[in-house]
C-alpha cells in the first residue's frame, strides 16, 4: 500500500518536473527561433517591432502622450506587477520584452560591425 | 550630517543629469557621418506653466538669454501653447550646439524660479529617411529616446528602435524601458 502510494507520488513528481523541463526547452527554442529568423532576414529589429506590435499593452512602445502621463505621474508609486517567477516558469514562451531585448542586442552586435 | 549628504547627493544628481543632457551635442555631430539621421535646426522645451508673473514674462527672459548666449545671430524663438495645456519654447538655430545650450539655459531659468518640477522634456528635431523624427530628453528621468513619425498620429516603432541602438552607440543615455518611450503628438515644429 505504502509502496503504491510512494510510486504514485513519485510518478506525479517526475511528470511535473518533466513538464517544467519541456516548458523551459520550449522557451529556449523560442529564443533560438527568433535568433535564426533574425539572421535569415538580417533585420532583427523588424521582428522586434512586429513582436512589439502584437504583444500585450504592457510591453509596447506606448501610444500615450508624455504630457498626459506627466499629469498622472504623481499617483504612480510602484510599477504595475509584470508577472512573477512562477508564471514565467510555467509559460511556454519567454516574456515578449525579453525577446525584444535579445533582438535589440543582436542589432547592437550587427551595428558593431563584427 | 543628514542635510550635508542630502545636499551633496542632490548636487551630484544634478551634475549627472547635466552631463547626460549635454551628450546630445557630440552625438548629433556623429550621427550625420554614417546614418540617415540629421538635425533640422529646431528644438523645443516643453513644460507645464502655472499662473505666475514669471511665466507671463517668459518672453522677455528668453529674449535676454538669446542675446547673451547665442554664438550665431540667427537664433529665433517662439512661445507656443499646445492643446495639452503645456507650453513650448521653440528655438530655430542652424548651430546645434546653440540649440542645446540655449534650451539648457531656458530650463535653468525656469528651475531657478522654483518651477523645475514643471519641466517635461527637451525635444530635438531630426529627419530620418524623409520622415520627421525627434530625440526626446525626458527631464525627470534624465534619459533620451527617439520618436519617428510615419504619419500625423502614427509612429514607426522599427525605426525608433534602430535609432535607439544608434544613440546607445554614441554613448547617449537611452531609456532602457520601452514602456517609457511615450509619444508627443503634434510637436509644434
Amino acid at each position: 500500500m505504502i509502496i503504491a502510494l510512494a510510486l504514485y507520488v513519485g510518478t506525479i513528481t517526475i511528470y511535473f518536473m518533466s513538464q517544467l523541463l519541456i516548458l523551459s526547452l520550449s522557451r529556449y527554442r523560442e529564443y533560438a527561433a527568433d535568433r535564426s529568423g533574425a539572421i535569415l532576414t538580417g533585420a532583427p529589429l523588424q521582428l522586434a517591432s512586429a513582436l512589439n506590435k502584437i504583444s500585450d499593452d504592457m510591453y509596447r512602445i506606448p501610444e500615450k502622450d508624455l504630457r498626459q502621463v506627466e499629469h498622472a505621474n504623481a499617483f504612480f508609486i510602484i510599477n504595475a506587477i509584470k508577472g512573477n517567477a512562477t508564471a514565467r516558469l510555467l509559460s511556454s514562451h519567454p516574456p515578449v520584452e525579453k525577446r525584444i531585448e535579445r533582438l535589440r542586442e543582436m542589432q547592437r552586435q550587427m551595428e558593431g560591425g563584427s | 550630517m543628514g542635510l550635508l549628504s542630502n545636499l551633496f547627493s542632490r548636487h551630484r544628481l544634478k551634475q549627472v543629469n547635466r552631463d547626460a543632457y549635454f551628450s546630445i551635442a557630440t552625438a548629433a555631430d556623429s550621427f550625420g557621418a554614417y546614418s540617415d539621421l540629421g538635425p533640422t535646426g529646431k528644438a523645443g522645451l516643453v513644460f507645464n506653466p502655472v499662473e505666475s508673473t514669471f511665466f507671463e514674462n517668459l518672453n522677455s527672459e528668453v529674449n535676454e538669454l538669446l542675446k547673451v548666449s547665442s554664438k550665431t545671430t540667427d537664433s529665433q524663438y517662439e512661445i507656443i501653447d499646445d492643446t495639452y495645456g503645456t507650453r513650448w519654447v521653440v528655438l530655430t538655430d542652424h548651430d546645434f550646439d546653440d540649440l542645446v545650450s540655449i534650451l539648457h539655459l531656458v530650463g535653468e531659468t525656469i528651475t531657478e524660479h522654483g518651477f523645475g518640477d514643471r519641466l517635461v522634456a527637451a525635444v530635438f528635431g531630426f529627419t530620418y529617411k524623409q520622415n520627421q523624427a525627434y530625440l526626446i530628453y525626458n527631464i525627470k528621468r534624465g534619459q533620451f529616446y527617439p520618436i519617428v513619425l510615419s504619419g500625423e498620429k502614427e509612429r514607426d516603432n522599427r525605426s525608433e528602435m534602430k535609432i535607439g541602438t544608434l544613440m546607445e552607440k554614441e554613448k547617449l543615455p537611452v531609456e532602457k524601458n520601452l514602456e517609457q518611450w511615450y509619444a508627443l503628438w503634434g510637436i509644434p515644429f
